[in-house]
């Protein structure tokens, strides 16, 4: 193998490619990105970054130097345009030619279509771009309403309340998060915000935003209206799936990363992989970074199937949530400690086994909670609920 | 022993344990690794989780917030996020307790 263009500058591609190096490959190495700002991480966005903790540089997958010293070619402001057997096309017109291509061009916000939705004063939050202006508009607006209670929407509302906005959440649902939670869970995440003052408002639709120029206003369809200087929108994510010819349900790989276009893997937000008899596409950063870093193996010659566990972290003032797994709201819920206390664990039970488990405040059952799952074990739901039973030695078969 | 902080009695770590410690003006993993006392900095170096929270694993400590994976022996980075090396401190056992030391690397 003698070249290698990795299509996305993400967690997902940079891991790529620094795993290609340390792998011993020793060919031409294209990374390229779309955005015009050297590799970045992703999660600070809504996080430290938003709060002004971390700066920039801080949130650097890899410093510049660092990419000359691996011999990577750093393609940045240049989308891939078109993607054809052994080479792919950027905007600008240069053609790279490759015996293996990664795709990890990951996936793009979800826009809110309502009359007034261009207003300015309304913000996504994808880009370090966006991100940008996101932290500037805080610093400036009183009243922040935030559409989606989604993880990235929820995290932007705890940085909001932390810096001290009027802050509303705008849910369709009857809770936060309630497409992957189950009620017990949905709930304290709902209370946790209301704690901290944010006003929560649910089953809302919203119909519009009304300015004049600039946002004043959002409205819903029940004929509500709600007063605000800035809104932030978290309504879900669509993968860049349009070089191979996708049609916005993700590139399908099989257990090697393979898609169906020979050399080219897929890897990150983009891919549609194989998981316990279902193909799923899972937006997480931690996929990311391991189908990266497996992809790149896999292309030195590495026969091993991807089989690792779903994994996320949302941090949301001074709580932290894990979710390992894949669970469905509609699974079997046991759940150990009191949600109410920011200090629990729901595991969601399919056919008597752990699919998966929720939990904040417990960071010393990460481990063996992700053991759990990986083993997708079956124990006694009351031992599961029980504080007496150590879930270390569960998850140890002891 | 000038410059050692009496951190820990050594029963108080089996085999397998971890603990985090004051000694020094920092925060100090002590780590037990097959009877082996090891000492690197405890806060990782990702996002200042508590690596006493973690399990050791084949010679490394596992973050439990994003699973970073840092070498006992060296304090490396065996596996991402983290990026930086952990601080590795010298460390004796002498009369039953656990002393820290200065800092090797």
């Amino acid at each position: 193998m003698r070249s290698v263009a990795i299509i996305g500058a993400s967690v997902a591609g940079v891991a790529a490619a620094k795993a290609l190096r340390a792998g011993g490959y020793d060919g031409d190495l294209h990374l390229i990105s779309a955005e015009q700002e050297l590799p970045y991480d992703r999660p600070p966005l809504s996080k430290g970054y938003l709060l002004g903790q971390q700066s920039e540089d801080d949130i650097l997958l890899a410093r510049r130097e660092d990419y000359a010293e691996l011999r990577i070619h750093l393609h940045l402001g240049a989308p891939a345009q078109v993607l054809e057997r052994g080479a792919v096309w950027l905007a600008g017109g240069e053609r790279i030619r490759f015996e293996r291509a990664l795709l990890a061009t990951g996936s793009r916000l979800r826009r809110l279509d309502v009359p007034g939705g261009d207003l300015s004063g309304i913000h996504y939050l994808r880009t370090l771009q966006d991100a940008r202006a996101l932290r500037a508009a805080l610093g400036e607006a009183e009243r922040i309403a935030v559409v989606g209670g989604g993880f990235i929407g929820l995290e932007v509302a705890a940085a909001a309340r932390q810096s001290g906005k009027e802050t509303l959440v705008l849910e369709a649902m009857q809770a936060p998060l309630r497409r992957v939670l189950p009620p017990q869970a949905a709930r304290a995440i709902a209370a946790l915000h209301e704690r901290h003052g944010v006003h929560l408002v649910v089953q809302a639709q919203v119909v519009a935003f009304e300015g004049d120029g600039h946002v004043r206003s959002v409205l819903l369809a029940n004929g509500s209206r709600f007063p605000c200087d800035a809104a932030v929108i978290g309504v879900g994510a669509l993968p860049n799936d349009g070089l191979l010819g996708g049609n916005g349900q993700g590139v399908l790989v099989d257990k090697h990363l393979r898609t169906a276009a020979e050399g080219i893997y897929a890897a990150g937000d983009v891919a549609r992989f194989p998981y316990r008899g279902m193909a799923v596409r899972i937006e997480h950063w931690d996929i990311a970074r391991a189908t990266g870093e497996y992809a790149a193996r896999a292309m030195l010659g590495d026969t091993a199937p991807y089989d690792a566990s779903p994994f996320l972290w949302s941090d949301q003032y001074d709580v932290t949530f894990q979710y390992f797994g894949h669970g469905d709201p509609s699974d079997d819920i046991v759940v150990r400690g009191d949600p109410a206390t920011q200090n629990f664990i729901a595991f969601f039970l399919r056919e008597g086994a752990i699919a998966a488990a929720f939990t904040a405040g417990r960071p010393r059952d990460a481990l063996p909670l992700r053991r759990l799952v990986d083993q997708a074990a079956v124990i006694d739901p009351r031992a599961l609920q029980s504080e007496d039973v150590s879930l270390r030695r569960l998850s140890r078969g002891e | 022993m000038e410059g050692y902080t009496d951190v820990l009695s050594a029963q108080a770590l089996p085999p397998g344990a971890l603990q985090s410690v004051h000694a020094g003006g920092e925060l100090v993993l002590i780590a037990n690794l097959d009877g082996e006392i090891h000492a690197i900095g405890a806060t990782c170096t990702h996002e200042q989780e508590d690596l006493a929270d973690g399990e050791i694993e084949d010679g490394c400590v596992v973050c439990p917030m994003h699973f970073a994976r840092f070498s006992l022996e060296t304090g490396d980075v065996i596996e991402g996020p983290a990026t930086k090396p952990e601080p590795v401190y010298d460390v004796r056992v002498e009369g039953g307790r656990i002393f820290v030391g200065p800092r090797r690397r």
